[in-house]
């Protein structure tokens, strides 16, 4: 008998089919990969399991009896612990606090027991193998540290956990955390607890997962153990076409220097920093985390003042005093972290696409409300973004489709240089692809970008030049010839040795959502 | 991914969440407005006159005026509780420099300004010094009014030119004056709310500050125009009402801050930011003096009258919240 079974759940919202029909089965002790396309509706059916949304029909048996999952407490009490797509984690908390957030050992004057929220923090983070302290505040954590600490406060909420689910847990982790992510669910595992795990990544999921299921469009489209899927098999039943080619590449001829940068400075974030981007190039920013390249991006953007050096924008002097100036000036900027430095969860995808643009939009002030409407129509199409209606909040959005507004929204105003800070995150392969090719087309069309990215394959893959970060400083340039993983690890982490196992591009770790 | 996929998925009604659509939807604000016009006109003749009409309007010129500049702060996720005092110092402020012998549209221009430097104040405070809103215009609150109390040495101050009893008392074409410029103001702040640049960063601050600033919205600029209109209507709100008093009273207007910031949650806006509607701030206004005169023409005590509008704002911040947890 298997330890859980889905059977014929559909959920619709509004006049969209979430889910169709879907079914599954999950043993104990089991990984059961989930794949689909951006809005397949994988987070759907893992709301549905958590009892964050109600189905429309079909039920969830547990150890052979049905049950009914009204509330994620329900859930919880089921021993079905969720770490969602988002993250949830208080910044201004603790780690012990965030870990047992609304459930706090305390006595019954209703007092927090420190003593046994700090010790059983310490059992969690130990488990988890991480480098905190129970009392570190979770905001001076990186994302890839804290997205750990998710799983550990779903560990902590079911005192057995029989189900753990995982929502696109590794978008934002480097290489080293996604190891460590992954020996925690090995040892989970061999405590017989069955895991789902959502993710983008094919390498991953045949990596960890027993048994893949691929979902398209709100069914499922096939459930086979990984050993029998070949990736391609994979991505074809994913998006329905075959992909030849994952980083698509455009022959552009390089044209003259649009930005160069010299001796740009930041107080102990960066040291002397000068370089150039052509335009017609894509310059790849490789670092592990801390090494400055998110803040060279925030410089470049106008979102941070250096505290000394220059820059040229086609030959003219560029000191950009605010986003909305750079913006003005030509360069656009795709933050790392699309829920609180980049969209207006709130507002609808037509509000959230034009933001940007207004000026442009408008005359003396006044917005042409019927032009912004049709400018908002045009780049939810031209983007491919999946949503029930312009007017739909981007909060309802699939997590890939909220980055595909971010992106359209960013291209509204006609950028010459964007600066990209993971602007892939969380999109499905077949995007990923598209977003290549739009990267590809506005380079050649004249653009330039600056590309930062914890995948070292995506750098790889697309840029032309790859500059790479060390505490602060620009330890090398690597031309396209020269290539390798092994050559960009080892120089951004000072060494000839391979450091495969720490390497990240992960910029995000940096503070992330300070303002300049 | 399918482009003609997505197409079909677009459906061809208008794009916008407009915000009279958006306040229509939801609506509780017009329901709640049309009801109690309902109650009162079936149990006091005398309500749905127009004598009686005119005189709700005139009663809500000065806390509707004051609300719409509240509106724009509030959207940002701010807050003005300096305005009351703002109100009474603009006032007594032009007072004492017509009584000094200023003319009066000296005098207007005196209050106007002493009301947009408060704002520029509350503003500054707020954006360059980073200080909580809340703290900064409680500070402004205090300090207003005792600027006031001892600008007048605490006295009354009487007698005005004719251009304040005409704008504080006039009609023309039978509309009192302050309902006249209670229109125009709102039209105005309509307009820039729904259709400029600025009202879409007012919204975009209050919806993600660090998105905005990002995004190219000068958030700075925005937050700080926010609280400079604030004060700007509420020295207009000053001339208003020393004209209809002709006096300038020290203690004018105490604790209208509340009222206005009543009329903008009970029209719908969160003080969470990035919500919130002209129309819906001008209705909500409009109920608390329905609320307000009706009570009166039923002859309700006044006592009573204070409890049931706290109790319809309740009533009117419970809807929205219910009717937003049946949206989730
Ligand atoms: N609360 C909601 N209101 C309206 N529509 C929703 C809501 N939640 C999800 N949807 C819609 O349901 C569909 C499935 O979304 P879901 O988030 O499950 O996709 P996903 O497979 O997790 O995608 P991604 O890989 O982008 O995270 C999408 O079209 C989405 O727009
Ligand atoms: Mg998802």
């Amino acid at each position: 008998m298997p330890l859980l079974s889905m059977h014929g759940i559909s959920k619709r919202f509004g006049p969209a089919l979430a889910l169709q029909d879907v079914s599954l089965e999950l043993e104990a002790g089991e990984v059961l990969g989930i794949v689909g396309e951006n809005g397949a509706g994988k987070s759907t059916l893992i709301k549905v399991l958590g009892g964050a949304y109600q189905p429309d029909a079909g039920e969830i048996i547990l150890d052979g009896e049905p049950v009914q999952i009204k509330s994620p407490h329900d859930g919880l009490s089921h021993g079905i612990a969720v770490i969602y797509q988002e993250l949830s984690l208080v910044p201004e908390l603790s780690v012990a606090e965030n870990l047992f957030l609304g459930h706090l050992p305390s006595n019954p004057l209703g007092a927090t027991k420190r003593g046994e929220l700090n010790r059983r923090s310490q059992e969690i983070i130990d488990l988890l193998n991480l480098d905190v302290k129970p009392g570190d505040r979770v905001a001076s954590l990186r994302i890839g540290v804290r997205q750990l600490i998710e799983v550990g406060k779903a560990l902590s909420r079911t005192h057995r956990a029989r189900i753990l689910v995982m929502d696109e847990p590794t978008s934002s982790l480097n290489e080293a955390e996604v190891a460590q992510l992954f020996a925690v669910v090995r040892q989970l595992k061999a405590d017989g607890i069955g895991i789902i795990y959502i993710s983008h990544y094919l390498e991953e999921v045949f990596d960890i997962c027993d048994r893949a299921m691929v979902m398209r469009d709100g069914k499922v489209v096939g459930v086979r153990p990984t050993n029998e899927w070949t990736p391609d098999q994979m991505v074809h039943a994913m998006v329905n076409r075959p992909i030849e080619d994952f980083y698509p590449k455009v022959h552009v001829e390089l044209g003259e220097p649009l930005l160069e940068a010299s001796h740009l400075q930041l107080q102990g974030k960066l040291e002397d920093v000068s370089f150039s981007v052509r335009s017609g190039e894509v310059l790849g920013l490789a670092g592990l985390p801390g090494s400055g390249t998110s803040k060279l991006g925030e410089i470049v953007a106008g979102a941070r003042k250096p505290s000394a050096g220059s820059m040229t924008l086609r030959g003219q002097r560029y000191v950009p005093r605010s986003p909305g100036k750079s913006i003005a000036a030509g360069v656009g900027y795709v933050p790392a972290d699309r829920k609180k430095e980049g969209l207006l969860l709130e507002f609808s995808v037509a509000e959230n696409v034009t933001l940007s643009v207004l000026p442009a939009l408008s005359r003396l002030g006044v917005v042409n409300m019927k032009q912004k409407q049709k400018t908002a129509v045009a780049a939810i199409q031209d983007f491919g973004v999946k949503t029930n209606s312009p007017k739909a909040p981007v909060r309802s959005l699939s997590g890939g489709n909220q980055q595909k507004v971010l992106l359209a929204r960013v291209h509204q105003p006609d950028p010459k240089l964007m600066v990209m800070n993971d602007p892939t995150r969380g999109i499905d392969v077949g995007a990923k692809v598209e977003i290549y090719e739009r990267i590809g087309e506005f380079v050649q069309a004249g653009g330039a970008v600056l590309l930062i990215s914890s995948e070292l394959p995506e750098l790889i893959g697309i840029s032309y030049r790859i500059a790479v970060f060390r505490e602060g400083r620009l330890v090398a340039e690597v031309e396209r010839e020269q290539f390798s993983q092994h050559l960009i690890i080892s120089y951004a982490a000072g060494t000839d040795e391979t450091y495969d196992e720490t390497y990240s591009g992960d910029q995000n770790g940096e503070q992330v959502g300070e303002s300049a | 991914m399918t482009l003609d996929e997505q197409s079909a998925t677009l459906p061809k009604h208008r794009a916008f969440s407009g915000a009279v659509g958006e306040t229509m939807r939801r609506g509780s604000v017009l329901i709640a407005f049309i009801a109690l016009c309902i109650v009162f006109s079936l149990l006091s003749p005398r309500f749905l006159t127009v004598s009686n009409w005119l005189n709700v309007l005139l009663q809500t010129a000065t806390i509707g005026i004051v609300a719409i500049g509240q509106t724009f702060v509030i959207i940002t996720a701010g807050i003005d509780l300096s305005v009351g005092s703002v109100v009474a110092l603009s006032g007594m402020v032009a007072a004492v420099s017509m009584r000094a012998g200023a003319p009066a549209p000296v005098g207007i221009l005196v209050a106007l300004g002493v009301g947009s430097l408060v704002g520029l104040f509350n503003g500054f405070s707020v954006t360059y010094l980073k200080m909580t809103p809340f703290i900064v215009t409680l500070a402004t609150l205090a300090m207003g009014r005792g600027l006031t109390l001892a600008v007048s040495s605490g006295q009354t101050i009487f007698g005005f030119p004719d251009a304040f009893n005409f704008i504080g008392g006039e009609s023309i074409a039978g509309i009192p004056v302050p309902v006249i410029i209670l229109l125009l103001a709102f039209l105005a702040a309509y307009f820039i709310l729904s259709r400029t640049v600025f009202g879409h960063g007012v919204y975009s601050v209050g919806g993600n500050r660090e998105a905005a600033r990002l995004a190219g919205i000068p958030t700075v600029r925005v937050e700080l125009l926010v609280y400079v209109i604030s004060g700007l209507l509420a020295g207009l709100a000053g001339i208003i009402l020393m004209g209809r008093l002709d006096a300038a009273l020290p203690t004018s207007a105490t604790g209208l801050e509340l009222n206005a910031i009543a009329a903008v949650v009970i029209g719908g806006a969160s003080l969470f930011g990035g919500k919130g509607t002209m129309l819906g701030t001008l209705l909500g206004a409009l109920t608390i003096g329905v609320l307000a005169n009706g009570l009166n023409l039923l002859n309700v005590s006044p006592f009573w009258t204070q409890f049931i509008q706290g109790a319809v704002i309740f009533v009117a911040v419970l809807s929205d919240s219910l009717s937003q947890r049946t949206a989730e």
